[in-house]
C-alpha cells in the first residue's frame, strides 16, 4: 500500500512539475506559430488537421522526419499537468484559493474543447425566403451515400461516414448484399484522365490526382472503393466530392447509386426562412445587418424567431447563428440566408468557466496587490 | 491648355483607344464625346484673391456630408481626403500660401483651375513618375506633385495599375504598389476637382441656331439650364441635327456626369431617406424641390467668385442651408462636437506634453537632484495622460461606442493605460522612475498613433461592419484583451530600461533600483494575465455567439492565445525558479515581440475571419520591430549566460 502510495506520489509529482508546464507551454507556442504562418499558404482545414488535431505531425529536416506532439497531445498533458499541479499537488489554502479556482476554470474550458470536438457538429443550411428544412449540410465532412432504388421511385439511403472511409474499414448493414469498403481515401484530389504512362489506380479511364492543399481552395475528398460479395469483390469504383452525378453499379440485378457528398445531418425540429434582410450603412458596401426571420416548426408549435449576427437561435442543443448570404454581387433580392448550425453539448461551458477563471484571477492576484500596497504603506511609516 | 482641356484630351485619347470594340454598344451621350471636337471650355479663367475669410473657412466646416457610410461634417472629409493624397494636415500653393484641409477643399471645389496646380499629391519615388513618362527634373527622389503635373499619364497610369493589381499584394514590388496607390488617389481627386461643373460650366450659344431658338434672348446658357431643358436638347440630337456646338455641349454635360460623384454633401429629402447625393446624383435623377434650389444657389455663388467677400457669404448661406434638413436626420451637435473636437487636437497637445516631459526628465538625468524638474516631469507626465484620455471619452462620446473600434483607437487606448500604470506605480513607489518612463512611453505612443492616422489617411471614426455592431462585446472582450497587450507592451518597456541599465551600467550601485523595476515588472504581467485570459475566453464567446463556434484556430485567436501562453509561460517559470530577475526582464521583452505578432503580425497574413485589420503599411515597421526585439532578446541572453558562467566559476 505504502509502496502504491509512493508510486503515485512520484508520478503526481513530476507530471505537476513547473518545468513540465513551462516546457509545454512553450512547444504548444511553437505549434500555435507554426499552424498560424502556414494558414496562409495551406488554408485553415489543412493546419488544423495537421498541427492542431493531431497527436503527432512530421518536421521534415532535409531526409530526416522528426515526429513532434501537436496540440491535441499537448493540450492534453497540459490538463492533467494542471490537474495533478493545480489541483492535486497544490496545498489547498487560504492564499491558494484563487489558483485552484483558475486552474478549475481552465480544466473546465479544456474539457469543453474535447467534448465540442469529439461530440459536436456543425454545419449550414441554406434557404431562400418561403423555404424550410429539417436537415443541415456539414462544411468540412463527407459521408458515403448507397442508394437502393424502391418500386415505388423512392430510394433507401445507407450513409457511411468520412470516419469509416479513411480508415479503410468494411462498412455494412442488415439490407444491404454487399460490403463496401474504401481501399484508398483522398483529402484533396481532383478526377483526371489517366494516360497509358500512369500507373495509377485507373477507373473507366479516371484517376483521383492528389492535390496540395492551397488557402482559399477548399479540399474536395476523393475514395476507390470496392464492393465485395461472399468475400469477393464484384465491384471497383471511384468517388470524387463534387462529382455530378452518382455512380451506379449493377448488383444482383439491381441499379444501386454510390454518392460520396457532404454529410448531412438531421435537426429534431423544422425551420422555415420567412424573410432575410441585408442592410449596408448608406452609400457604400459596408455590410450593416443581416436578419434572417425564421419560424422554428416543432411538432405543433411553431415559434417566429430573429436571428441576426450576434443574435443565434438556441433550442434543443443546436445553435443556429446568421453565417452568410447570396448570390454574392447580386444588387438586388430575393437572397438566400445561410444559417450556421452547430451542435455542442458544452455550448455555454466557455462562458461559465469564463466566468470561474476570472473571478480566480481577481481574487488571487487582488490579495497580492493588498498584500503588496500594505507592505509599502509599512515601508513609508518605518 | 485649360485644366478641362488636358482632361478631355486624355478622355479622348482612352475613348478612342476602345472606340472599335465599344462603339455599337455605347449611349448615346458617348457617342457625343467620340464624335466632338474637344475646343477650349467656356468655364471661367479665375483665381482666388485672398485668403478664405475665418468664418467662411468655420462655417464651410460644418456643413454636414456622407463618406463612408456615415454622415460628417465637411472638415472631417477633407482633413483625411488631404492626409490620404499628402500624408499631412495641410498643403502649400505654388504661391507660398498655407492652407488647411478645409480652405484646399474650398479651392479645389470654387476655384480648381488654380487647385489643380497645387503639389498635393506624394509620390515616395520619382522613379513611378518617371515609368509614366513624365520628367521629373527639379523634384527629388520624394516630392509632391500637382494633379496638372500627373494629369498627361493618367490614362497610362490607370493601365499600369491594373496590370501590378494582378501581382499578388505580397510580391508586389513596391515600386507596383506605389503605382496602384497614385492610381487610386488621382481619380479621387479629379473628382472632387469636378465636383461643381455644374455651376461653373457656361456655354455660349449664339452661334448655334438650334439652341438659340431653345433659349430665345440668351447668348449664354448654363449647365442647369441645358440640364432642365435635357429632353428638347435630346429631340433635337435624336431628330439627326447634329450641329457641332450642340454636340460640344451635350459631350461636355457626358463627360461631367460622369465625374463629381464623391462628395455627397444634398440630404435626402424624402422621409426615411439616408443616402445623401452628390450633385453629379442629384442632377441625373432630375434635380426637382429643394435639392434643385441648393444647386441654383450654388451656381449663383460661383458666378461672383471672384468677389470672396460675395462668394464667402454665399457659402455661408449655403451652410444654414444645408444643415436645416440635416438637423431632422442626423445630430448636428455630433456634427459640431467633431469639428470642435478635430480642431482642439487634443491628441497633438497630448503628444507635444509626453514630449517636454520626456525632455525635462532629460535634464533631471542630468541633475538628479533638481525636486522642481521632478515635480514638472510628473506634472507633464499627468498633463499628457489627462489630455489624453480627455481625448478617447470625448471620441467616445461622439461616436457612441467603447474606444476599440478601429487599431488607431486600440492605440491610443494602450497608451493611456499604459501611461496611467505607470503613474499609479510612481504614486506607490514614488522614486521618480515611472513618471521618467510615463514621458517617453506616451510621447512614442502618440507618434505611434499619429503616424498611423496618416499613413493611413482613413477616416478613424468609420462605421463598423455588422459583426462588430455590438457595444458590449467592443466594451467586454476587445477592451479586455486591449488591457492585455496594453500590459505585454509596458512590461516589455520597463523591461528595456532594466537591461539596457545593466548593459550601460546605469545606478550600478544601486540594485534595489533593478529589484523595483523587476517587481515592477512582474506587477504589470499580472495585470496583463488576468485582462488577456479573460479576454480571450471573451473573444471564445462572442465568437460562438456569431459564428456557431468557440475556437477555430483563426490567426487572430491564435494571436490572442499565444500572448495568454506567454504570460502563463512566465508566471510559471518565475514560480519554478527557471526565471529570476534577469531572466523575467528578457522574457518580457520577447513577451512585447509576441503582442506585435498577435496585434499587427497574423493581421498581415490576411487570412481568416479577423482579416479586416490588414495594414499593408506596417509590414516593414513590424518586421523591424522583430529584428530589433530579437537583438535585444539574444544579447541579454548572451550577457545572462556570462554573468551566469561568472558567478558559478
Amino acid at each position: 500500500m505504502t509502496r502504491l502510495r509512493r508510486t503515485v506520489r512520484q508520478l503526481v509529482h513530476s507530471t505537476s512539475s513547473y518545468g513540465l508546464t513551462c516546457a509545454i507551454v512553450l512547444l504548444l507556442m511553437g505549434v500555435l506559430y507554426l499552424g498560424t504562418y502556414q494558414q496562409r499558404d495551406l488554408g485553415l482545414a489543412t493546419v488544423q488537421a495537421r498541427y492542431f488535431f493531431s497527436a503527432f505531425w512530421w518536421w521534415r529536416l532535409g531526409p530526416i522526419h522528426v515526429p513532434l506532439p501537436g496540440a491535441l497531445t499537448l493540450l492534453s498533458m497540459l490538463a492533467l499537468n494542471l490537474l495533478c499541479g493545480g489541483l492535486l499537488r497544490i496545498r489547498w489554502q487560504a492564499r491558494t484559493a484563487g489558483i485552484v479556482i483558475v486552474h478549475l476554470g481552465v480544466l473546465a474550458l479544456l474539457g469543453s474543447g474535447l467534448v465540442s470536438h469529439l461530440t459536436g457538429t456543425n454545419g449550414y443550411l441554406k434557404l431562400f425566403p418561403g423555404e424550410q428544412a429539417a436537415e443541415y449540410v456539414s462544411f468540412r465532412d463527407f459521408e458515403l451515400v448507397i442508394g437502393e432504388p424502391l418500386g415505388d421511385g423512392g430510394m433507401r439511403e445507407f450513409c457511411v461516414p468520412e470516419s469509416v472511409l479513411r480508415h479503410g474499414t468494411p462498412a455494412h448493414a442488415p439490407g444491404l448484399p454487399f460490403t463496401v469498403r474504401a481501399t484508398r481515401f483522398l483529402d484533396s484530389c481532383v478526377p483526371q484522365r489517366a494516360r497509358t504512362a500512369d500507373a495509377r489506380e485507373v477507373v473507366d479511364g479516371f484517376y483521383l490526382a492528389g492535390t496540395r492543399a492551397r488557402s482559399g481552395v477548399p479540399a474536395v475528398p476523393g475514395v476507390y472503393l470496392e464492393i465485395v460479395q461472399a468475400g469477393r469483390t464484384v465491384q471497383r469504383g471511384m468517388l470524387w466530392g463534387r462529382q455530378r452525378a452518382p455512380w451506379t453499379a449493377e448488383i444482383d440485378g439491381s441499379a444501386w447509386s454510390f454518392d460520396l457528398r457532404p454529410q448531412v445531418f438531421d435537426l429534431p425540429f423544422t425551420v422555415r426562412l420567412e424573410s432575410f434582410t441585408k442592410e449596408t450603412h448608406p452609400g457604400v458596401d459596408t455590410p450593416r445587418k443581416f436578419v434572417s426571420e425564421v419560424t422554428r416548426i416543432a411538432g405543433d408549435v411553431r415559434q417566429n424567431f430573429h436571428i441576426a449576427m450576434n443574435e443565434p437561435m438556441r433550442y434543443g442543443g443546436f445553435m443556429l447563428s446568421q453565417n452568410s448570404w447570396g448570390p454574392q454581387g447580386a444588387a438586388r433580392g430575393p437572397y438566400w440566408s445561410m444559417l450556421e448550425v452547430s451542435s455542442n453539448p458544452t455550448d455555454q461551458w466557455p462562458k461559465y468557466a469564463c466566468f470561474v477563471v476570472a473571478f480566480g484571477l481577481l481574487l488571487h492576484f487582488g490579495r497580492k496587490l493588498i498584500v503588496y500596497l500594505e507592505r509599502q504603506r509599512r515601508r513609508r511609516t518605518a | 491648355m485649360t485644366r478641362r482641356d488636358q482632361d478631355r484630351a486624355v478622355l479622348v485619347r482612352e475613348a478612342v483607344a476602345d472606340r472599335r470594340r465599344r462603339l455599337p454598344s455605347r449611349p448615346l451621350w458617348a457617342l457625343l464625346t467620340l464624335l466632338c471636337s474637344f475646343t477650349p471650355g467656356a468655364a471661367q479663367q479665375t483665381e482666388r484673391t485672398g485668403p478664405w475669410p475665418a468664418e467662411v473657412l468655420e462655417a464651410v466646416s460644418r456643413i454636414p456630408v456622407q463618406e463612408g457610410g456615415r454622415v460628417k461634417p465637411l472638415a472631417t472629409l477633407a482633413r483625411f481626403q488631404l492626409m490620404r493624397l499628402v500624408g499631412t494636415h495641410g498643403c502649400t500653393t505654388p504661391r507660398g500660401e498655407r492652407l488647411g484641409p478645409v480652405a484646399w477643399l474650398l479651392d479645389c471645389l470654387c476655384f480648381p483651375e488654380q487647385a489643380q496646380h497645387y503639389a498635393v499629391i506624394r509620390v515616395d519615388d520619382a522613379q513611378v513618375v518617371e515609368s509614366l513618362g513624365l520628367s521629373i527634373a527639379g523634384k527629388r527622389r520624394r516630392d509632391r506633385y500637382s494633379y496638372a503635373e500627373l494629369l498627361p499619364a493618367f490614362a497610362k497610369l490607370g493601365r499600369q495599375a491594373l496590370r501590378f493589381e494582378q501581382t499578388p499584394r505580397e510580391q508586389r514590388t513596391a515600386l507596383e504598389s506605389q503605382v496602384i496607390r497614385l492610381a487610386q488617389v488621382m481619380p479621387q481627386l479629379r473628382d472632387l476637382l469636378h465636383t461643381f461643373d455644374f455651376a461653373l460650366e457656361q456655354w455660349s450659344i449664339d452661334r448655334s441656331p438650334a439652341l438659340t431658338k431653345l433659349f430665345p434672348g440668351r447668348d449664354r446658357v448654363s449647365f442647369l439650364e441645358v440640364i432642365e431643358r435635357f429632353a428638347a436638347v435630346r429631340a433635337l440630337l435624336q431628330q439627326g441635327d447634329h450641329e457641332p456646338r450642340l454636340l460640344q455641349i451635350a459631350s461636355s454635360l457626358s463627360e461631367s456626369m460622369q465625374l463629381g460623384r464623391s462628395l455627397r454633401f444634398l440630404p435626402p429629402v424624402l422621409p426615411g431617406g439616408e443616402r445623401y447625393l452628390s450633385a453629379t446624383e442629384a442632377i441625373q435623377d432630375g434635380p426637382s424641390g429643394w435639392h434643385r434650389t441648393v444647386l441654383l444657389q450654388i451656381e449663383a455663388a460661383l458666378r461672383n467668385r471672384s468677389d470672396l467677400a460675395t462668394l464667402g457669404q454665399s457659402l455661408t448661406e449655403l451652410q444654414r442651408t444645408l444643415r436645416e434638413p440635416a438637423a431632422a436626420r442626423t445630430a448636428l451637435r455630433a456634427i459640431d462636437g467633431e469639428v470642435a473636437f478635430y480642431r482642439a487636437d487634443l491628441f497633438g497637445k497630448a503628444l507635444w506634453t509626453f514630449l517636454c516631459g520626456f525632455l525635462s526628465c532629460c535634464i533631471l538625468w542630468l541633475r538628479p537632484g533638481s525636486r522642481w524638474l521632478r515635480g514638472a516631469s510628473a506634472l507633464l507626465a499627468t498633463g499628457g495622460a489627462a489630455l489624453l484620455v480627455a481625448g478617447i471619452v470625448t471620441r467616445c462620446v461622439l461616436r457612441g461606442r467603447p474606444p476599440v473600434t478601429t487599431p488607431y483607437e486600440v492605440i491610443l487606448l494602450v497608451v493611456a493605460v499604459g501611461v496611467l500604470l505607470l503613474l499609479v506605480v510612481e504614486l506607490t513607489r514614488r522614486t521618480g522612475v515611472w513618471t521618467s518612463l510615463a514621458n517617453p512611453f506616451g510621447a512614442l505612443g502618440m507618434w505611434l498613433a499619429v503616424w498611423h492616422e496618416t499613413s493611413e489617411g482613413t477616416d478613424t471614426m468609420q462605421q463598423l461592419v455588422a459583426v462588430l455592431d455590438t457595444n458590449f462585446w467592443l466594451a467586454t472582450h476587445v477592451t479586455t484583451i486591449t488591457l492585455g497587450y496594453c500590459a505585454g507592451t509596458l512590461a516589455a518597456l520597463i523591461a528595456h530600461v532594466y537591461l539596457l541599465g545593466k548593459l550601460f551600467g546605469l545606478r550600478r550601485g544601486d540594485p534595489t533600483f533593478y529589484t523595483e523595476l523587476s517587481h515592477t515588472i512582474y506587477g504589470v504581467l499580472s495585470f496583463g494575465l488576468v485582462f488577456a485570459t479573460v479576454g480571450t475566453i471573451l473573444g471564445g464567446v462572442w465568437a460562438n455567439d456569431s459564428w456557431g463556434r468557440f475556437w477555430g484556430w483563426d490567426p487572430k485567436e491564435n494571436g490572442a492565445l499565444m500572448l495568454v501562453l506567454g504570460y502563463v509561460f512566465i508566471a510559471h517559470a518565475r514560480m519554478g525558479g527557471y526565471l529570476r530577475e534577469h531572466g523575467m526582464a528578457v522574457a518580457a521583452v520577447a513577451l512585447g515581440i509576441v503582442v506585435m505578432w498577435a496585434f499587427w503580425g497574423v493581421n498581415l497574413y490576411n487570412v481568416g475571419l479577423h482579416s479586416y485589420g490588414f495594414t499593408e503599411t506596417k509590414a516593414a515597421a513590424t518586421r523591424w520591430y522583430y529584428a530589433i526585439e530579437w537583438t535585444v532578446v539574444g544579447v541579454a541572453l548572451a550577457a545572462g549566460w556570462r554573468r551566469l558562467r561568472r558567478e558559478r566559476g
